[in-house]
């Protein structure tokens, strides 16, 4: 991503991996409330964190990953595409007018959808919701939704999610004479994987589904102090590509991550715990808890069924399950 | 927002959608700018056939923009018949007006209302909002 804006907020990890621990009562209590207030749920645990953190987010966000670009580089010339939960829009970059490719990228934060449309001029950003869609039915070639789709808090409103991204997905094959002639239109979709043993996540088969992930951000003071200078964490404002360790990983590398079901998380702040009350009051990281829903194994694939899509090809890379999708006949 | 962008949305409203008044949306208190961008004659080409040229022209009216053709034009049509053999295709007027319309024309302040159901939806430092009031999802 070129334009990288310098900020003052520099990302505090916490590399603790909690255990979960599952409580069948908490988690009844919680899917009763996603289910009560899906929307107003994923308002409080999803949209207003990412409205929050945005900029900082963004800057974290720049690496594209292989298949996602494999899928976006495989579009013939003359593709409209949708990129569905675009964030910042790292996604827009990967193909532009030079490969015949225009994509409209929607966000749910407006503050991600400024960034995603200023930096990628070629192509377009919208604020939109996943689930009312402004686009009309059957009109794209292609769509992409990634790291979207594990945001909705109950299985009917993610299975709707599917639904919407299938309905603006070309039927058959279409287009005026002279056209080449298209397939249905087809939609690579990302979601988190339960199955990640291999991340400090401490995910696993058989673990809790429903989670709660923080993403921690400190605001420092003006003057820092020496000891804060020192540390190694600010490598974060602005990662040169030498940094390999983001560009494959979903989120969050380093997040604590606690039960869905929990209420609060006390990130510990080692940095500020010498510092005089007043100045580590200031410096007091925000935590701010993002909902997930992490796919098992099949899950992804059986969402897209229920919705009336069909799996093109699906796999798993990096943490996630991810899919092909086309509307069924 | 570019008008190309126009081309691809409708009323977020799930009833309305299926309403060929909802399509396309109509624009109102529109403040336009131009954003000058480089001309790509093989992008145009391709996405010709992917235009709602009615729905376009309509588009480009109620802006208050010169009118386009009345019929699609061909890939031909883009190129600029002087350009000589051999030589890299040069753009027509035709192209050249059509990339100003679609690509360089920006919606940057505005609303943009639904011709079914009235609904508006902000146009703000070139951003269009289509987030639903929570009683119309
Ligand atoms: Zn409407």
């Amino acid at each position: 991503m070129a334009k990288i804006r310098g900020s003052d907020h520099i990302e505090k990890e916490i590399v603790m991996a909690e255990q979960h621990t599952f409580d069948s009562s908490d988690e009844r209590r919680r899917e009763e409330e996603a289910e009560a207030a899906g929307p107003q749920y994923e308002e409080k645990n999803v949209h207003e964190v990412y409205e929050a953190i945005a900029e900082h987010f963004s800057r974290t966000r720049y690496k594209p990953w292989p298949i996602v670009e494999r899928f976006l580089l495989s579009q013939p010339p003359g593709s409209i595409g949708l990129d569905i939960g675009c964030g910042n829009g790292k996604y827009l970059s990967v193909v532009g007018r030079q490969q015949g490719v225009f994509i409209i990228g929607s966000d749910r934060s407006p503050s991600l959808t400024t960034i995603a449309s200023t930096s990628h001029q070629e192509h377009d950003a919208i604020v939109a919701d996943t689930l009312s869609l402004p686009h009309p039915a059957a009109s794209f070639d292609f769509a992409i939704c990634i790291a979207v789709i594990h945001h909705f808090s109950t299985r009917e409103r993610r299975v709707a999610a599917v639904g919407e991204v299938l309905g603006v997905l070309l039927r058959k094959p279409g287009g005026t004479e002279g056209e080449l002639e298209r397939g249905a239109g087809r939609a690579l979709i990302y979601v988190w994987a339960l199955e990640q043993k291999n991340s400090r996540r401490g995910w696993d088969e058989g673990g809790e589904q429903d989670v709660m992930v923080p993403w921690v951000l400190t605001t420092p003071k003006p003057a820092q102090s020496r000891k804060e200078k020192k540390k190694p964490r600010q490598q974060h404002g602005n990662r040169g590509v030498e940094d390999k360790s983001m560009e494959m990983t979903n989120e969050d590398v380093d997040a604590t991550v606690v039960d869905a079901s929990s209420q609060i998380v006390n990130p510990p702040d080692a940095s500020a715990d010498t510092e005089k009350p007043k100045e580590a009051e200031k410096n007091t990281p925000q935590t701010y808890l993002r909902y997930y829903h992490l796919y098992r194994q099949g899950e992804l694939e059986e969402d897209v069924v229920t919705a009336g899509g069909k799996v093109v090809e699906s796999g798993y890379e990096k943490d996630n399950w991810w899919a092909i999708i086309e509307p069924g006949v | 927002m570019k008008l190309l962008t126009l081309n691809f949305l409708t009323c977020a409203i799930k009833t309305c959608k299926s309403t060929p008044a909802s399509f396309p949306l109509h624009p109102r208190d529109a403040e336009l700018e131009i954003a000058e961008t480089d001309l790509n004659l093989a992008f145009l080409k391709s996405i010709l056939a992917r235009l709602l040229w009615p729905e376009l022209r309509t588009i480009c009216s109620e802006f208050g923009l010169p009118t386009l053709p009345e019929s699609r034009p061909e890939p031909a049509d883009l190129v600029d018949p002087d350009s000589s053999e051999g030589e890299e295709e040069s753009p027509s007027q035709t192209a050249r007006d059509l990339h100003r319309v679609l690509l360089e024309t920006c919606m940057r302040e505005g609303k943009l209302v639904c011709g079914n159901c009235g609904h508006e939806y902000a146009v703000k430092e070139g951003v269009a909002n289509f987030l639903l009031p929570a009683h119309l999802v």
